[in-house]
């Protein structure tokens, strides 16, 4: 973390290639982050370009370099809604609930759709570790890595978390698995 | 809690790798023991696979932090570019700027689009070429054995009209001599490049709409189609040039050359008569080297450049005998008619005018001996319309109309019936309007009889025979309106019109002149009143009569009366004077006219006859002005500065004197009073005593102004005034005014706070001012910023 502060500062005072450490030492948590808001690959990874570059922009103005990580999350947070938002007036807020009644369990796309809403109903201090677990293949030391997250709490939020998870899917989950 | 009663929750931290190292084997080695703790576990592997799986497709990509670097980069050397000012806002500009060249050039484009359109729409012979330019189809037509200056050739087109012309026009200045006196222009080197290959039939192809416009540039092209049948082809080139080919059908293009045959070929000069094209011998198709029996013997060295030529040539497709003329467009220098070949006189058809203008003794005379010209001439006056002046004389204007070759003659004569002041002749070549005329005639009558014919066969359906019968009608129709044309051209052609304006000899003398008079006469008298009536009277003991009359009457007691009078002329002087004896003349001006009646300007006066006018006299009595010959200012002070303000007021209107002006300020025992007096001079006196008594004179200054002498040396007509400017004060105060330091305090923070006042009010000023552009700044960075983090930003 002292490394990590010492390149925020290093950022703020301009130098660029701080500031790209830093990208590379937080791109899978924002991905993560913009992933349980906006659920599509695409729109991920321009949004989560977006917020470095956002970052980047307002990094000057950041007063606590020790808040870097919720901070950049926040910007991640804020633009994913607004794009969320931007969408939800061109797409029917129903549709969503309707499709979730037809699923067809042997559908790939179903099956994400299916878990990528799960993951959606998850409270979102479940839904980060919950993500980086199961979408960037994050073992649990590198979740705690990424998050920043103290060992106790994150096993916490990672045990509750996926438990919720296997909650919301079971149903579906289990017809899939046991088809009889 | 023991392992197996925790599994339950923390089967998927097992998974996940979240406990320590021991109590993660721990854990499996239960589970291996005990069956139910081994199947959550291995349930919470197959979900964390599964959903792992499922989530797969979805995963950063592996080169996510380098690609979200190379953005940044990328980013960050726009972002540079960014922060230099402008450069949005020049690429905004930028863009109105090309959005504001593209509609410009739209414009400019349809500008030209609308203007083709007039111009073709003024010309429909020119709304057919762009038919022509829009297809493009050419065929080659072999030429005639003809003189190689005329090489026949064609350029048709696929013109998918049933009747249709097309005509294409245009100038060339490239006109150098060459073998009929000059240089062919483009268009006939284009053409002459038949001439080469004319014996092995090649001729000019105009197959490209790019060669087709140039020929629009260089010269003229004429295309006419009979309905379904054969086309003939004419070209016109306005530096002199014509060529014409024949034949073919319209749908097969190509077909052309297997039919055409080119009959005759002429030039033709200008301004030389007329002569039925039908005259012009008859050429042998394909006796290329035979001489043109029409053809001059040496033309191309008589004519010289710029020489206006017409060349015909006429095309036999068929059974169809067509004509197809070029005419020359230059004017050139008069050439004697020998020069030229016979033929090419025929075709000339010109309108020949001619506007005199002719002082004779006697009109009647000239008329009768213009009468018996015109009838030997055999031709005949037209219209005749006369004028007869105020002095007796006449002028007349008379259309003449005598054949063009007894124009000259009849001309000439006219020098022998009086003056001529000014002579005009004209010439119009109306040619190519008439040949156009001739050419559109027969086309329409070929088309009528195809009708008549198809009428008479009575094949087809009711319906398309009633459409032939309609067909038929409208062509019949054109025809007889083309006739008109035609007959109108022949009746202007055959006889030319000769317009005399025909005047008597000092027809624009003036037979009399007028002589009006006008006087303004300005009165000062004593009494404006008296002098008004007793002018009045003047007027009309002089036998003269008031025309208007009126008084008016001011404020300051002045009076004034106008009067207009009418009297007549030889008794005007008298009244004048006797009206001036009424009081002192302040402006006295007469105003004498003399206007000759009924005359030309310019011309010399002569003893014509002098008429007067009634003499009109404006005539104004006014009271004298008001002359202030005295003014005095008198300063009294008195304690009760009120009282003897008022009791001031009421002496002053007591002794018939007006108060100008009056005030009074201040309060207690610090009183000031002005009143500002005007008076009678001869009650200055007692005025000034009077209002001496209100207190105790502080200052009198009295000055006297003299009124300069009248003119005559007398004393002067003046209302003489006095002006007394009167001040009451009150007697001074002991204390004096206040000073020193207190004092300089007190102004400073008065000033100062005057200052503060003054700051406050600027500032709110700029605020106002500047504020509305600051919200709308404000407004507009607010609604970028939002606009731009809205929109989706591109991937890299």
């Amino acid at each position: 973390m002292d490394e990590d502060l010492d390149r925020i500062r290093r950022a703020q005072s301009g130098d660029r290639t701080a500031f790209e450490d830093l990208i590379r030492a937080h791109a899978r948590l924002v991905w993560a982050s913009v992933y349980g808001w906006v659920r599509d690959r695409g729109s991920t990874e321009d949004l989560v370009q977006d917020t470095f570059l956002k970052a980047w922009e307002a990094l000057k103005d950041l007063k606590q370099p020790e808040a870097f990580r919720s901070w950049l999350l926040t910007i991640a947070r804020r633009l994913a809604l607004r794009q969320a938002e931007l969408r939800g007036r061109n797409e029917p807020t129903s549709e969503l609930e309707e499709k979730a009644a037809r699923v067809d369990a042997s559908d790939p796309e179903e099956a994400r759709d299916q878990v990528q809403k799960a993951l959606a109903r998850l409270p979102e201090r479940y839904r980060l570790p919950v993500t980086l677990h199961f979408l960037n293949g994050m073992e649990y030391g590198a979740i705690e890595k990424s998050t920043g997250l103290a060992n106790g709490s994150l096993r916490g939020l990672v045990a509750r978390g996926v438990a919720k998870l296997r909650a919301e899917l079971a149903p579906w989950w289990r017809s899939r698995h046991d088809p009889a | 809690m023991t392992l197996h009663e925790r599994m339950d929750s923390i089967a998927d931290l097992v998974v996940a790798g979240g406990l320590s190292v021991e109590d993660q084997a721990e854990a499996e080695r239960h589970a291996t023991q005990c069956p139910a703790c081994g199947a959550l576990l291995r349930d919470a592997r197959e979900f964390s696979a599964w959903t792992k799986g499922v989530l797969r497709p979805d995963a950063p990509p592996s080169d996510l932090e380098d690609r979200l670097i190379e953005r940044f980069r990328a980013e960050g050397r726009t972002q540079k570019r960014r922060f230099i000012v402008g450069y949005r806002v020049l690429k905004v500009t930028g863009s109105i700027a090309a959005a504001a060249a593209l509609v410009v050039l739209g414009n400019l484009f349809q500008a030209r689009q609308e203007a083709e359109g007039q111009l073709a729409a003024s010309d429909p012979d020119r709304s057919r070429s762009r038919e022509f330019y829009d297809t493009d189809t050419a065929v080659d037509v072999p030429t005639g054995g003809i003189d190689p200056s005329f090489p026949a050739t064609s350029s048709a087109t696929k013109y998918n009209e049933y009747f249709g012309r097309i005509d294409v026009e245009g100038r060339n200045g490239d006109d150098k001599p060459s073998a009929f006196g000059r240089r062919p222009n483009r268009l006939e080197e284009r053409l002459g490049e038949g001439l080469d290959e004319a014996s092995k039939s090649r001729a000019i192809r105009g197959d490209s709409k790019q060669q087709l416009r140039k020929e629009k540039e260089e010269g003229a092209l004429g295309l006419s189609a009979p309905p379904g049948g054969k086309p003939s082809v004419e070209f016109r080139s306005h530096s002199g040039w014509f060529l014409a080919g024949a034949g073919g059908d319209m749908d097969k293009p190509g077909k052309l050359d297997q039919q055409g045959e080119v009959l005759r070929a002429k030039p033709v000069r200008k301004n030389d008569q007329n002569r039925d094209l039908a005259d012009l011998p008859k050429l042998d198709p394909g006796a290329k080297d035979a001489p043109d029996p029409g053809k001059p013997e040496a033309p191309r060295q008589r004519l010289k450049h710029g020489e206006p030529t017409v060349s015909t040539l006429a095309v036999a497709v068929d059974e169809l005998d067509l004509k197809a003329t070029v005419a020359a467009g230059e004017e050139g220098k008069e050439q004697h008619p020998s020069t030229l070949h016979p033929g090419l006189q025929d075709i000339r058809k010109i309108i020949r005018t001619a506007e005199v203008s002719l002082e004779v003794d006697s009109y009647e005379a000239t008329y009768t001996k213009l009468s018996e010209l015109v009838t030997a001439e055999k031709g005949l006056v037209s219209s005749a319309s006369t004028q007869k002046a105020a002095n007796g004389k006449m002028q007349a204007t008379v259309i003449l109309r005598v054949p063009p070759d007894r124009f000259e003659a009849v001309l000439a004569r006219l020098r022998d019936f009086g003056t001529i002041r000014s002579q005009n002749v004209d010439s119009e070549d109306v040619t190519k309007a008439y040949v156009d005329l001739e050419t559109r005639r027969k086309s329409k009558e070929i088309l009528a009889e195809r009708l008549s014919k198809l009428l008479a066969e009575g094949k087809g359906t009711v319906k398309d025979l009633m459409e032939v019968e309609v067909q038929l009608g409208a062509t019949n129709e054109a025809i007889e309106q083309i006739k008109g044309e035609i007959k109108y051209y022949d009746n202007r052609i055959a006889l030319s019109s000769l317009t005399l304006q025909i005047s008597e000899k000092d027809f624009g003398q003036p037979f009399e002149f007028v002589q009006t008079l006008q006087a303004n006469l300005a009165l000062t008298v004593r009494d404006p009143d008296e002098a008004y009536t007793k002018a009045q009277k003047e007027i009309t003991d002089a036998g003269g009569q008031v025309v208007d009359s009126r008084m008016n009457r001011q404020s300051d007691g002045s009076s004034t009366g106008t009067i207009r009078g009418r009297v007549d002329a030889d008794k005007f002087q008298s009244l004048r004077e006797s009206l001036k004896k009424l009081g002192i003349a302040t402006n006295d001006t007469v105003n004498q006219q003399k206007t000759a009646h009924g005359g030309r300007e310019g011309l010399s006066k002569t003893d014509a006859p002098l008429r007067k006018e009634q003499a009109v006299l404006d005539l104004s009595v006014s009271s004298p002005p008001i002359f202030v010959t005295r003014r005095s200012q008198l300063v009294v002070e008195t304690a009760d500065v009120d009282g003897a303000y008022q009791n001031s007021r009421r002496s002053v209107e007591a002794s018939g004197g007006k108060i100008v002006d009056g005030s009074l300020t201040g309060r207690g025992d610090r009183m000031v009073a002005v009143l500002k007096i005007q008076a009678e001079a001869d009650r200055f006196g007692a005025l000034m005593e009077s209002l001496k008594a209100a207190g105790k004179v502080k200052s009198a200054a009295v000055s006297s102004v003299l009124p300069t002498a009248a003119a005559d040396g007398g004393a002067p007509l003046l209302r003489e005034r006095a002006e007394i400017e009167f001040t009451l004060v009150s007697p001074p105060q002991l204390i004096g005014e206040e000073n020193g330091l207190l004092k300089t305090l007190h102004d400073t923070m008065a000033g100062s706070w005057t200052g503060l006042l003054w700051s406050v009010e600027k500032l709110f000023v700029g605020i106002s001012l500047a504020g509305p552009w600051m919200i709308v700044l404000a407004l507009g960075v607010f609604f970028w910023r939002r606009r731009r983090k809205k929109s989706p930003s591109a991937a890299p």
